[in-house]
């Protein structure tokens, strides 16, 4: 049994490229090639514009952007007048009857309970397969991993 | 036809306040062998696309994430330093060879990581919808077990 993605030759990825500018560089470790280390760096340098843009804009402006739950959030730091609350579930202690939580229909329903408590934030753990059979003592702090 | 039938997912009865790592992380394995397997056999055909799509977009990291996950697997387990050196130095023709045996596990790593970001995409639009934002985790510390570290060898030591 084999799928058809499996006939492509293995991936070429890079494991280590550099751009250098004016005020440094920036370096990436896994890419295809150079059009997509250019996409990437492309990617962190709006996202370093978008920071330093947020920055310039008045507190006021600011806490108006993050109260807008329409818009993508702006990154930190937030103004100091922002205010709002989350909870920190891993998704793994989400009820469900095949033994463990995963990110189907309960974690829908989290979210939809969240809403209706008039939450903002929902942190999301690593979700990371686990290897080794270990007892869940901390659900947010797993060492190596989680399971999903 | 779905990838997975109601009575697939049947075959274990677990606690509702405990996590049983033994008995969930074989019982998961063992569904998405099946789906795979139904997959294969022509199910849920309306995902080919979007399968072939994610192979494509996210190969740069999948495709040595996959290899990795398929050794570790075939070493049971065993922390990657302790693999035969020809994976540890990762030498080109020993891994070639290795994505041609495993090629069918390679595949079930492949798919089960387009299910896992299919349901978290969709996850986290419903939570956008609704106003509600998600906080990232990213580790501090790369894990040696990882496959990261095993690519990555210059930045490990």
């Amino acid at each position: 049994m084999s799928s058809a993605a499996n006939a492509a030759p293995p991936s070429s990825s890079r494991t280590c490229g550099r751009r250098t500018y004016g005020w440094g560089h920036l370096q990436a470790e896994s890419f295809k090639d150079e059009a997509h280390l250019d996409a990437i760096v492309k990617e962190a340098q709006e996202m370093v514009n978008t920071a330093l843009g947020l920055l310039r804009l008045s507190p006021r402006a600011r806490l108006n952007d993050m109260n807008d739950h329409s818009q993508r959030v702006n990154p930190p730091p937030f103004p100091a007048e922002y205010r709002s609350s989350g909870v920190l579930l891993h998704v793994a202690s989400l009820p469900s009857p095949y033994g463990i939580g995963d990110v189907g229909p309960a974690a829908l329903a989290w979210i939809d309970r969240l809403h209706e408590a008039g939450q903002s934030w929902c942190r999301r753990c690593r979700w990371v397969q686990r290897g080794t059979a270990t007892p869940l003592i901390n659900p947010c702090r797993p060492s190596p991993g989680t399971s999903c | 036809m779905d990838c997975l039938q109601g009575s697939e997912c049947k075959g274990n009865l677990f606690s509702a306040v405990a996590i049983d790592y033994g008995a969930v992380i074989p019982f998961k394995r063992r569904i998405l062998e099946t789906a795979w397997g139904n997959f294969c056999g022509g199910a849920c055909r309306d995902l080919r696309a979007a399968y072939e799509q994610f192979c494509d977009t996210h190969g740069h990291w999948l495709e040595d994430y996959a290899l990795f996950r398929a050794l570790k697997a075939r070493h049971n387990d065993a922390y990657y330093l302790e693999w035969p050196a020809e994976f540890v130095r990762r030498v080109p023709a020993a891994l070639v060879q290795a994505r041609q045996e495993l090629a069918d596990q390679i595949d079930q790593v492949r798919f089960a990581q387009f299910l896992l970001f299919r349901q978290a995409e969709h996850l986290e639009e419903h939570a956008h919808a609704r106003g509600l934002r998600l906080i990232g985790d990213l580790p501090f510390f790369v894990s040696r077990t990882r496959a990261t570290c095993g690519q990555t060898r210059s930045y490990s030591y």
